[in-house]
C-alpha cells in the first residue's frame, strides 16, 4: 500500500507541471472568436469616458482649490509676512540725518498697502523716484521728506515698496520734484527710536488687508485721509514745498525709515518679490508591487519663476531651474486599462541647476529637501507608458540659502505636476 | 519556460476587462499546460485541442467570477474549467459508459517503485495515461490528479462507487504493466 502510493505520487508529481506544445494558430483561431467583444467590453468605452470625465473633473477641482488658495488673503498674508523679512534688512545707518521740521507743510497721505490694489494704483501713477531721478539728476543730494505715519505692523513692506518704486506717491509730487525721497515711518507706538519723527502724525487705522501708511504731503490732515479713497489722497501729495533737511545719500543707496529710524539701503537689493506658481515636469519610473502598491522614482524638472522688484525700482525676472529626484510610494485605488488613479506620498531631493536674476547668474548651492503628497491620474498610452497629472501638496524644508523662492515664502504649498511615467 | 510578467493579478485584471494583450499572454502562458490537462482526460490530441479552444472561450467569458487567491490560484481555476469542459465532453458523448474492460487485465500486478517511475520521461507517462480506456482514465485522473474520492467520482460520472474503485484499480494495473515494460525495453 505504501509503495503503491509512492509510485502514484511520483507519477502525479511528474505530470503536475507537464505542458503540451501549444497548438499552432491556436491563439489566432481563438482571437477570431473573441473579436465580437463580450458584453463587458461593449459597455467599456462608455465607462471609460465617464471615468475619464470624472477624473478630469477631479483634477480640475483639486487644482482649482489650490489655485483658489493661492489667491486668498491667507496666501497673501503669508507672502507679505515673508517678504517683510527680506525687504527690511537695513544695510547702513546714514551718518547724517536731519529730519524736516516743516512738518506742517506735509500732508499725510493714506496709502494702501494692499498689494492687490497697489498694482492698479501703480499704473495710474508713474514712479517719482526712479533711480535715475534720485541719483543722477540730483547729484546724490536728496532732500528728505518726512512722512507721517504708518501702522506699525504692516508698515515695513509697504514703506519700502513705496519709497523707492514710488508707486503710490505720485503724480503731484511728480517728476519735477525729483529730488525727493519719500520717507515714511511707523509711528503708532512712540519709543525712543521715534526721535526723528515729525510730530504732525496721527495714528491711522487699518482693517483687514488694508493698512494706511503716510507719505509726505502738504497740508492735509492725517486724520482726514484715513477713509478716503486712496487715489484721491495720494494725489494731494505735494512735495514741492519741501525745503530743508537735506541729507546726502550715497549713490546706489536709498534712504528709508523703519520705526522712525532712517536707514540706507542698497538699490541693488530685492525689495519685493512676487512668485509664480511653480511648474513641474516629471519623468518617472514605477515598479508595481502587489495589491495596487508601487514604488517610484524618477527625475523632475521644476521652474520657479518670480518677479523681483529692486530698490532701484527696476524689475527683474528671477528664474530657477531645478532638477529633482523623488522617491515615492503609491497606492492605486482605481486601476483600469486606460486610466488609473492613485494616492502617493514620499519625498524629494532637488538641486537648482541654473538660475538667473535678470541677466545675472543666480546660484543656489544647497539641496532642497521636501515631503510630498499627491493624488494622481494616469492615462495609459501603453502597458508601460502613461501620462499623468498630479495635484498635490508639498512641504519644502528651508535649504538655508538666501535666494527667495515660493518655497521659502510658503513652504507648504500646492503644486501641479504633469509628466510621463514608465511602469514595469 | 513561462514568461513571468504580467503577473497573475494583472493578467486576470486585463482579461476581465477584455484586454486583448492580456488574453494573448494568458493563452501563451497557459495553453500548453491546459492542453495537457484536456489530453489527459480525452486521450486524443485533436479533441483535446478543440476542448482547449472551448475552454479558453469559457475562461475569458468567466473572468468576472474569478477571484485571485494567491500565486497559482489563476492556474488552478483555469484547470478546473478545462476539466469541467473535458468531463462535459465525455458525458455528452456518453463515452464513459461505452468503455469496455480490457480483456487481459491481470488481477494482480507488480507495482513499480517511485525511482522507476522517475526514469520515465513525462511524455511517455502521458502516453500511458492516454492509452487507457476512457473510463479507467477518467477515474484515474479524477482520483489521482484532482484528488477526488470515489464517492465524488461516482457522482461526477454518474457511476457507482464500486465501479469507480475497480476502474481505478484496473487503471493502475495497466499503468504498472506499461511502466515495467518500458523499463525492460529501455532500461
Amino acid at each position: 500500500m505504501e509503495e503503491k502510493e509512492l509510485w502514484m505520487n511520483k507519477l502525479k508529481e511528474k505530470l503536475t507541471d507537464y505542458s503540451e506544445p501549444i497548438p499552432e494558430f491556436g491563439w489566432e483561431q481563438l482571437e477570431k472568436e473573441l473579436v465580437p467583444p463580450p458584453v463587458e467590453r461593449r459597455i467599456f468605452p462608455y465607462r471609460r469616458w465617464s471615468i475619464a470625465a470624472v477624473a478630469a473633473v477631479f483634477v480640475a477641482v483639486v487644482s482649482s482649490v489650490s489655485f483658489y488658495f493661492l489667491q486668498t488673503p491667507v496666501a497673501d498674508e503669508m507672502r507679505e509676512l515673508s517678504t517683510k523679512s527680506i525687504a527690511n534688512i537695513p544695510d547702513v545707518l546714514p551718518n547724517k540725518n536731519t529730519p524736516d521740521i516743516k512738518g506742517e507743510q506735509i500732508a499725510p497721505v493714506v496709502r494702501p498697502l494692499d498689494r492687490r490694489r497697489k498694482d492698479r494704483i501703480a499704473k495710474a501713477s508713474p514712479s517719482i523716484i526712479a533711480p535715475a531721478n534720485c541719483i543722477e539728476a540730483n547729484t546724490n543730494k536728496q532732500p528728505i521728506e518726512n512722512t507721517d505715519k504708518v501702522p506699525a505692523d504692516l508698515a515695513q513692506p509697504s514703506v519700502s515698496d513705496d519709497q523707492n518704486a514710488g508707486e503710490n506717491l505720485s503724480e503731484g509730487t511728480g517728476k519735477e520734484e525729483t529730488e525727493k525721497v519719500a520717507v515714511t515711518k511707523a509711528p503708532r507706538k512712540p519709543s525712543s527710536r521715534d526721535k526723528l519723527q515729525i510730530p504732525t502724525e496721527k495714528p491711522s487705522t487699518k482693517s483687514g488687508k488694508w493698512s494706511t501708511g503716510v507719505a509726505v504731503g502738504n497740508t492735509l490732515g492725517a486724520s482726514s485721509t484715513n477713509n478716503l479713497g486712496m487715489s484721491s489722497t495720494f494725489q494731494r501729495v505735494n512735495l514741492t514745498a519741501l525745503p530743508g533737511g537735506m541729507v546726502e545719500i550715497p549713490k546706489n543707496q536709498v534712504l528709508y525709515f523703519q520705526d522712525g529710524v532712517p536707514f540706507l539701503r542698497s538699490l541693488d537689493a530685492i525689495e519685493s518679490i512676487e512668485h509664480h506658481q511653480p511648474i513641474s515636469l516629471g519623468l518617472s519610473i514605477r515598479k508595481e508591487l502587489k495589491y495596487g502598491f508601487s514604488v517610484e522614482t524618477g527625475l523632475t524638472y521644476t521652474m520657479l519663476s518670480s518677479d523681483a522688484k529692486m530698490y532701484s525700482g527696476e524689475k527683474f525676472k528671477q528664474q530657477l531651474h531645478c532638477v529633482g529626484i523623488p522617491i515615492r510610494a503609491n497606492w492605486s485605488f482605481y486601476n483600469k486599462k486606460l486610466l488609473s488613479m492613485y494616492v502617493s506620498g514620499g519625498g524629494a531631493i532637488e538641486k537648482s541647476v541654473y538660475g538667473k536674476l535678470g541677466s545675472e547668474k543666480l546660484t543656489v548651492k544647497p539641496f532642497q529637501f521636501s515631503l510630498t503628497g499627491a493624488v494622481g491620474v494616469q492615462f495609459n498610452a501603453t502597458n508601460k507608458i502613461g501620462f499623468y497629472v498630479e495635484p498635490g501638496v508639498s512641504y519644502f524644508f528651508d535649504d538655508g540659502s538666501n535666494v527667495q523662492t515660493i518655497r521659502k515664502e510658503n513652504p507648504f504649498n500646492f503644486n501641479l505636476q504633469a509628466g510621463i511615467r514608465f511602469t514595469y | 519556460m513561462f514568461k513571468k510578467r504580467m503577473n497573475e493579478i494583472e493578467l486576470s485584471e486585463g482579461c476581465r476587462q477584455g484586454d486583448n494583450r492580456a488574453r494573448k499572454q494568458l493563452y501563451e502562458q497557459y495553453a500548453g499546460r491546459m492542453l495537457s490537462v484536456c489530453l489527459r482526460y480525452v486521450g486524443d490530441k485533436d479533441t483535446a485541442q478543440d476542448l482547449l479552444h472551448d475552454g479558453f472561450l469559457k475562461i475569458f467569458d468567466s473572468f468576472d467570477k474569478f477571484t485571485w487567491r494567491g500565486e497559482g490560484s489563476l492556474r488552478a481555476w483555469m484547470e478546473r474549467i478545462m476539466i469541467n469542459i473535458s468531463l462535459q465532453y465525455l458525458r455528452k458523448n456518453d463515452i464513459i459508459s461505452q468503455s469496455t474492460a480490457i480483456e487481459e487485465i491481470p488481477e494482480e500486478y507488480e507495482e513499480p517503485t517511485a525511482g522507476e517511475v522517475e526514469l520515465i520521461p513525462q511524455n511517455v507517462l502521458m502516453g500511458f495515461i492516454n492509452d487507457l480506456p476512457v473510463g479507467y482514465r477518467t477515474v484515474f485522473n479524477l482520483y489521482t490528479f484532482e484528488e477526488k474520492s470515489h464517492k465524488e467520482i461516482a457522482e461526477l460520472l454518474n457511476i457507482n462507487e464500486k465501479s469507480s474503485a475497480s476502474q481505478l484499480f484496473r487503471a493502475k494495473g495497466v499503468l504498472a504493466k506499461r511502466v515495467k515494460e518500458w523499463l525492460l525495453n529501455n532500461g
